[in-house]
């Protein structure tokens, strides 16, 4: 009876689709919106991509010494004049900021992947929970900064002899800043682990017999991957802090290879000559460091589910 | 909570053993000489004989006995027999000596608690006097300008570290003002100055300001952060509307009831930086030449002066730990939702 309804098109109403979306897009949309967050991103994108490609485009050596051209102030040869033995300070500044950016992601990464992996064991078995987070509680308890200095007072000859200057300068900060800075993402992690661990997919992954090895990869670490994200923005700042007041105090890379930390300490001397050079390397320090804070906040907020959508 | 405290406290002893433990092994095991710093001129065998007298050749354990001994027993007596005059019979014990000096270590570090206290201690007040009333200022008025530039000052406090702030105020108020104008102020923390009438006073005032001031950002940028956020969670509990419903004045809503209430999560953050600030006067004491622990801490550490180095890091040590337990504690006692039993 029922007549088949007429093929003809009847005028659908045009439903443009949105393309799938994954939820990075609504990440990166939050995220864009947040201003401060944004903004933070842009200026550290600048600083980064001037520290790295901008000593292709400026050709004076970091090192040169041009000692009739001492204690310049600004000028259009020297963009940020040139210090006391007339080297020029906006190359020291671009290569000091790729040492300064080298220490501070390469620390981040080791405290990140040091925080992760002990947050995740202490959350995931129950077994090492105790051990393990008696051994955070007592990390946090250390003195950080004294035991920083006594760690790279002492050890900075032995690896200065087996991998030169430069190179054992930086594997000593790197490790130092990266084995004294995990625990709070450790403890994040571990948090989030515990309540992980309740949810039914998780009961679900474990009935059908997932050994616990891709448990932990495919279901657990996806799912903290945000305050890994959040505590890797903020650990940057702080791993950057923490090289440049190493420096500052005399106690980090040799004098002839610059960072923003020791350019920094190297124009306190020259206060009374030259006041605008201290400047530079503080400012940029300063920057990086809030625009670094900045995003941190914004990437906070994006993943948070909660927040996002609103 | 007196079973707690006493639990925390029994607990604190094996932490603070491990903790000088780690800090001993780490100090020992570098290959830092103790007569490095002697002249060349001294031949090995004397050399030999000093290094004996410091005891730099016994086994490590045996060493560490030693430190433990000398900083947790003889130390403490001798201070004793100092304050009461009691005899308890320190008087041929050898107490920690410095290797630089070779005077106490104790002694050294008394010599310099006070400035660093002093320095440090007036602005974690001033820090928190100032940080307080913006972040409960701030989280009334959410999102309103104040609000705004409250939230940059306490990022850019976050992001510019002391030894740049430091600099910077020297610049301007040292190097730039003129010696002779009103606002100029001395760069050098003279620690030596007394205070004995108006001028002196007012000398100590205005050599204190840029120490104190740079120290106080940092302590009000965390703080303030702080404050707001508690006071944003009790805003819009429940029980201020119903005190708004019943009639109670704002002021007496604001003040009385969600600011005692917000304040309990910010006094433990205000027990727990006490010892991070001492870390962070390292650097600010360095920057105005304060000759304060910190300062003590960067000589040893140059001078390879392993007794000072040790002895130093573990007071910090301590300080932490101490302040953690107040912490636990406070929140125990302020909060009457927490039990620890």
């Amino acid at each position: 009876m029922t007549e088949p309804v007429p093929a003809t098109p009847i005028a659908e109403p045009v439903e443009i689709r949105k393309p799938a979306r994954s939820q990075w897009w609504d990440v990166w949309d939050q995220f864009r919106s947040h201003t401060g967050a944004f903004w933070g991103m842009v200026v550290f994108l600048i600083i980064v991509l001037a520290v790295l490609f901008g000593p292709f485009l400026w050709h004076i050596d970091p090192t040169y010494i041009d000692i009739r051209a001492r204690n310049q102030g600004p000028s259009l040869a020297h963009p940020m004049g040139t210090d006391q033995l007339g080297r020029d300070t906006f190359a020291r500044m671009m290569s000091g900021g790729r040492v300064s950016l080298a220490v501070g992601m390469t620390a981040m990464l080791l405290a990140l992947v040091l925080g992760t992996l002990i947050g995740v064991l202490a959350g995931y078995f129950k077994r090492l929970d105790g051990p393990l987070m008696r051994l955070t509680d007592l990390f946090l308890a250390l003195p950080l900064l004294p035991l920083l200095l006594v760690i790279i007072m002492l050890f900075r000859e032995v690896l200065s002899a087996r991998f030169g200057p430069e190179g054992g300068i930086f594997i000593l900060m790197v490790s130092a800043i990266g084995i004294t800075s995990w625990m709070q993402t450790a403890r994040i992690v571990r948090g989030d682990v515990l309540a992980l661990k309740e949810r039914e997919f998780v009961l679900a992954a474990r009935s059908i017999g997932t050994p616990n090895r891709r448990m932990v990869t495919r279901h657990v670490l996806p799912n903290v991957l945000s305050p890994i994200m959040v505590s890797a923005t903020l650990g940057i700042a702080t791993a950057i802090i923490t090289e440049s007041s190493l420096s500052f105090l005399g106690l980090g890379f040799p004098p002839d290879f610059p960072t923003w930390g020791r350019l920094l300490f190297d124009s306190v001397d020259y206060l009374q000559q030259s006041p605008a050079r201290v400047i530079w390397p503080g400012m940029a320090i300063s920057m990086t460091v809030l625009a670094v804070n900045y995003m941190g906040d914004g990437l906070r907020d994006a993943l948070d589910p909660r927040i996002r959508g609103r | 909570m007196f079973t707690f405290t006493l639990r925390r406290l029994i607990l604190t002893i094996p932490t603070l053993l491990f903790i000088s433990f780690v800090i001993f092994m780490i100090v020992k095991l570098s290959p830092s000489d103790p007569t490095g710093n002697l002249p060349l001129t001294i031949p090995p065998e004397v050399r030999e004989q000093i290094r004996e007298a410091l005891g730099a050749n016994d086994t490590l354990l045996v060493q560490y006995g030693r430190w433990l001994e000398q900083f947790f027993w003889i130390e403490p007596r001798v201070y004793l027999e100092r304050t009461f005059g009691w005899d308890l019979g320190t008087e041929g014990e050898i107490r920690l000596l410095s290797y630089q000096t070779r005077s106490p270590v104790m002694d050294l570090i008394m010599q310099r608690m006070p400035q660093t206290l002093w320095v440090v201690g007036v602005a974690y007040l001033v820090g928190i006097a100032i940080a307080l009333p913006i972040g409960v200022i701030s989280a009334y008025r959410q999102y309103s300008v104040f609000d705004q530039v409250g939230t940059f000052v306490s990022m850019v406090g976050f992001s510019v570290p002391p030894f740049f702030s430091g600099v910077v105020v020297i610049v301007i108020f040292s190097v730039l003002i003129s010696t002779d104008s009103v606002f100029w102020l001395p760069s050098v923390y003279d620690t030596t100055h007394q205070v004995t009438d108006w001028e002196s006073f007012k000398y100590q005032f205005r050599q204190m300001i840029m120490p104190v001031m740079v120290l106080a950002l940092q302590i009000t940028a965390q703080i303030s952060r702080f404050t707001r956020a508690s006071m944003l969670d009790n805003l819009n509990q429940d029980y201020v509307r119903t005190a708004r419903a019943k009639g109670v004045r704002e002021r007496t809503v604001v003040l009385l009831h969600v600011l005692r209430n917000s304040m309990i999560p910010v006094v433990t953050v205000i027990a727990l930086g006490i010892p991070s600030i001492f870390g962070g006067a390292i650097i600010t004491e360095q920057v105005f030449k304060v000759n304060g622990l910190g300062q003590l801490l960067i000589i040893a550490i140059q001078g390879g002066d392993v007794p000072t180095v040790q002895t130093l890091t573990f007071i910090f040590a301590i300080l932490i730990v101490l302040f953690n337990l107040i912490a636990d504690v406070l929140y125990g006692i302020l909060d009457p939702r927490i039990r620890y039993d």
